[in-house]
């Protein structure tokens, strides 16, 4: 099999290079010596270029093979054996380590990993070509005991966090991941109505009189937006993602994959149209929120008609550094993901019940004991 | 009877109201729904207006404590 994959060496002493996060630079395992990314990137584009052909021959070889499997399998000849070839190519896709040769089955979407067998740093330079190449990428600014400290401090002072969960708890797997996004640029013009009041209370006689004033306010304008990020991987929740936001985009920087060496990396899976439709909400209930800013002076104030029209501009595909940890307690898979630049950790976190109501008892019998002396000191 | 039961109820809605900050304390992951820090320049307001419709009216009679 021709060489598809790359694993960038030390021009002095051929040993392992990888990303170093505090210095931004491209750094020797063995000897220390440091390059620029854009150095080592400008080495290795003509090997990339030839790795990436060989890449595309060899997922057509690949491909064939799956065909000629479903072709067995439907002529009811497959053997037993070849099923379970199949099985292991269903979406994944074999390379040779350039390093020590062992063989690594991927994902089909990944673009950088490293050897199970020698722990090189692996990239996969035909996941990055012509429309697959990211145009930007934020490099790793954390390192990974970064993670592992911000995590500990996620647990600090949780009063119904399990004593077990973080007693006994080890983190499984921690992870540094260049997630595939898609920024979108734009405009927004729409306009919203809503229904206002204005409340007086006075008393007349023995009555309390409140007199409600209605209003039906109208606002109309417009928004524009630069980079609103939507991560472009299936295998990765939104939500964790949509979390760890915002990034510090100037340390954008165009895309070279010699700052991936040392992490994971996966190409997106989502498409650009799939993915505008959240930034579209996001955009849409953002202008709302801005005209609904305007409205002031009223008691009550409440959205009854809205209309927006999105002018679409440039999207940008992007590459953004995240830490994931993960864990497992009681069955139950916890993950985390730090933002890998800020350094921002979320993670939901298991709730303790029986402190729950421990602590709803012990708040609840004497603050009713005190209610009840007050009330009865009043009256 | 119903008095005695006033200051009781107020102190389970405040131990529940603690016991809640403490739970969302341990959710941090939501989708978001908004992109307010992507803005660039504000809001542009081409179009507003107050239009006022109507009064309504609510009376409630003040009661006396005559103890």
């Amino acid at each position: 099999m021709a060489e598809q994959v790359t694993n960038y060496k030390c021009p002095k002493c051929t040993g392992p290079l990888h990303f170093d996060s505090q210095t931004g630079k491209v750094v020797c395992d063995y000897c220390g010596s440091s390059y620029d990314p854009a150095e080592i990137e400008a080495l290795y584009r003509d090997k990339n270029e030839k790795a990436a052909e060989a890449g595309g021959e060899a997922a057509g070889k690949q491909e064939k093979q799956e065909q000629e499997l479903r072709e067995q399998e439907e002529a009811g000849k497959a053997s037993q054996e070849s099923a379970q070839n199949w099985g292991t190519a269903e979406g994944m896709r074999m390379y040779h380590c350039p390093s020590c040769g062992a063989e690594l089955v991927c994902d089909s979407t990944t673009a950088a990993t490293s050897c199970p067998y020698c722990g090189n740093p692996t990239i996969i330079p035909g996941q990055f070509t012509g429309m697959q190449k990211p145009d930007l990428v934020i490099p790793f600014k954390m390192e990974k005991k970064d993670a592992v400290e911000a995590l500990k401090k996620h647990y600090k002072g949780k009063i119904l966090l399990p004593k077990a969960f973080s007693a006994e708890n080890h983190i499984d797997k921690v992870q540094g991941i260049y997630v595939p996004f898609w920024m979108y640029d734009g405009s927004a013009s729409g306009s919203a109505t809503f229904e206002a009041t204005r409340s007086d209370t006075y008393q007349s006689g023995d009555y309390e009189v409140t007199e409600t004033k209605h209003y039906t306010v109208s606002r109309a304008g417009s928004i524009s937006y630069e980079k609103v990020p939507v991560d472009a991987s299936s295998k990765m929740p939104d939500d964790l993602m949509d979390s760890i936001e915002p990034y510090d985009y100037r340390d954008l920087k165009p895309f070279q994959t010699s700052y991936l060496p040392g992490y994971l990396a996966d190409k997106y899976d989502v498409s650009l149209e799939e993915c505008s439709k959240r930034a579209d909400r996001r955009v849409e209930q953002t202008l709302y929120e801005e005209l609904e800013g305007t409205v002031s002076g009223y008691d009550t104030c409440h959205r009854v008609n809205q209309y927006c029209e999105l002018q679409r501009g440039t999207a940008r595909y992007a590459m953004m550094p995240v830490w994931l940890l993960s864990t497992k307690w009681k069955d139950k898979n916890f993950l985390f993901a730090m933002n890998g630049q800020t350094g921002k950790m979320v993670g939901d976190l298991p709730v303790s019940w029986g402190k729950f109501w421990a602590i709803f008892v012990a708040l609840a019998v004497p603050l009713s004991i005190l209610f009840s002396i007050i009330a009865s000191a009043i009256e | 009877m119903e008095s005695a039961m006033v200051p009781i109820l107020i102190a389970i809605v405040v131990a529940l109201l603690v016991c809640f900050v403490l739970y969302s304390q341990m959710k941090s992951v939501a989708e978001r729904d908004d992109a307010q820090e992507y803005l660039v320049g504000g809001l542009n307001i081409t179009q507003q207006s107050d239009i006022y419709t109507h009064t309504t009216k609510t009376r409630r009679k003040i009661e006396h404590n005559d103890k």
